[in-house]
């Protein structure tokens, strides 16, 4: 995500061009290690351990070496060592754009400066921004407290089972929102809520593609359903959250429309995404469910 | 051979499924997309077991489960679910469901839950 966020900037300030950040994302796809193949290579954990905590990631919104932690398979230490074997992105950004003479060391750093006060920044959440940490990017983008939580859950799902090639902007409210493309599902119950996936032309083959390991021509029904099945694991998982907090919620079957929609209701949340460079949009309606063209 | 009926109103989903049993030595002997649709297969296919999914239109995975124990109290049903359905997979496992996976799959888990399945009786 980090590469990311400050290379879009660094592109809309006209410092790096298109193919320089292509070239860097190129080079950072191939040096990102899964924290279990890590951790099983040098030894800390067995197979079947690091199997086992997969299994136990697919059943709730938690990471890995927290698994691993709550279990006693890791200590902390031992997944701090893990994570720093993984590699900062921060540190893999400078030293492809230096190496390659896109940036110097001293231009990085008064750029990433500039992007730090234009997006009002703490240094602890540019300290999240440099690793990557999703726990803390997620929360400095999405403005609104409520959906904060559902927020994090889908973009952590989709960069576990989509794309880890990531970007977020900053989300906003609004009462209506157009598309092109969407699959949704409402939750009802303790919490009345809709969570949807929206994309203009072809954007959610982005999703559909990846999540059914398939290559749909265009965003068909077909394809919807494979983004609808993403959209239905995030709201389970979000449902499983709620449920710790004693808020019991129904998942209803998904929604799919694949011809130009307008979304409405109570004010709801709409988080610009791109994944895998394609624009899609996280849509999430707290306390209330959507309703859609003719409903 | 295990015959397997595979229940679930995303067609990704019994794709994946399908593809998953298959590999792993299983036949599909018929697909259904809602409870109601499950219930005519069920009693026409007779399958050693069900996979079962319970957020679907027309009939959901709960009452589609009924009305198949109803039919057969020997039926081996495995639910099959997104996380956060903890209710309703309580009530599904005392209706007589076997087991229950969430999604998205885990190859091992699948397989080795029907094999369970497969265990009773």
């Amino acid at each position: 995500m980090f590469i990311n966020l400050f290379g879009k900037y660094l592109i809309n300030k006209k410092i790096l061009n298109d193919v320089q950040l292509q070239s860097i994302r190129k080079e950072q796809s191939r040096t990102r290690v899964k924290l279990g193949v890590i951790a099983v290579a040098e030894k800390l954990l067995t197979e079947e351990q690091a199997e086992e905590i997969n299994r136990k990631q697919a059943l709730m919104d938690k990471r890995f070496g927290d698994i691993a932690i709550e279990y006693g398979f890791l200590t902390l230490e031992d997944v701090a060592h893990l994570l720093d074997q993984q590699g900062n992105p921060y540190m893999q950004f400078v030293q492809i754009a230096t190496e390659r003479g896109y940036m110097t060391l001293a231009q990085i750093e008064d750029a990433l400066r500039q992007y730090q006060e234009e997006h009002h920044l703490s240094e602890e959440t540019m300290g999240g921004i440099k690793n990557g940490d999703l726990d803390v990017i997620i929360p400095a983008f999405v403005h609104e407290d409520e959906v904060k939580e559902a927020a994090g859950v889908a973009i952590r799902t989709l960069n576990r089972l989509i794309s880890t090639d990531l970007w977020m902007g900053d989300s906003y409210m609004t009462e209506q929102l157009t598309c092109d493309r969407l699959a949704c599902q409402d939750m009802e119950g303790g919490l009345e809520m809709t969570i949807g996936l929206a994309g203009m032309g072809n954007s959610l083959l982005v999703v559909a593609d990846a999540y059914a390991g398939e290559s749909f021509q265009t965003v068909d029904m077909d394809a919807l359903d494979s983004v609808g099945e993403v959209v239905n694991i995030i709201d389970g998982l979000f449902a499983t959250a709620l449920s710790e907090k004693g808020i019991e919620n129904m998942l209803l079957p998904p929604a799919y429309f694949d011809s130009e929609t307008t979304l409405q209701g109570k004010e709801f949340a709409v988080i610009p995404l791109e994944i895998g460079q394609k624009p899609v949009m996280l849509v999430i309606s707290f306390g209330s469910k959507l309703c859609f063209d003719g409903e | 051979m295990v015959r397997v009926l595979i229940v679930d109103d995303s067609k990704t989903s019994r794709k994946m499924l399908r593809g998953i049993l298959e590999d792993a030595g299983m036949e599909i002997i018929g697909e259904a997309a809602d409870g109601q649709e499950a219930l005519k297969l069920f009693t026409a296919l007779k399958p050693d077991v069900v996979t079962l999914d319970i957020t679907m239109p027309v009939m959901d995975g709960i009452n589609a489960l009924k009305k198949i124990m109803a039919a057969d109290r020997t039926a081996r049903v495995v639910m099959v679910t997104a996380a956060g359905q903890k209710g309703n997979v309580m009530k599904a496992l005392k209706l007589g469901a076997i087991e229950f996976v969430t999604k998205p799959y885990d190859t091992e888990m699948i397989i080795e839950v029907i094999k369970k399945a497969m265990d009773k009786l």
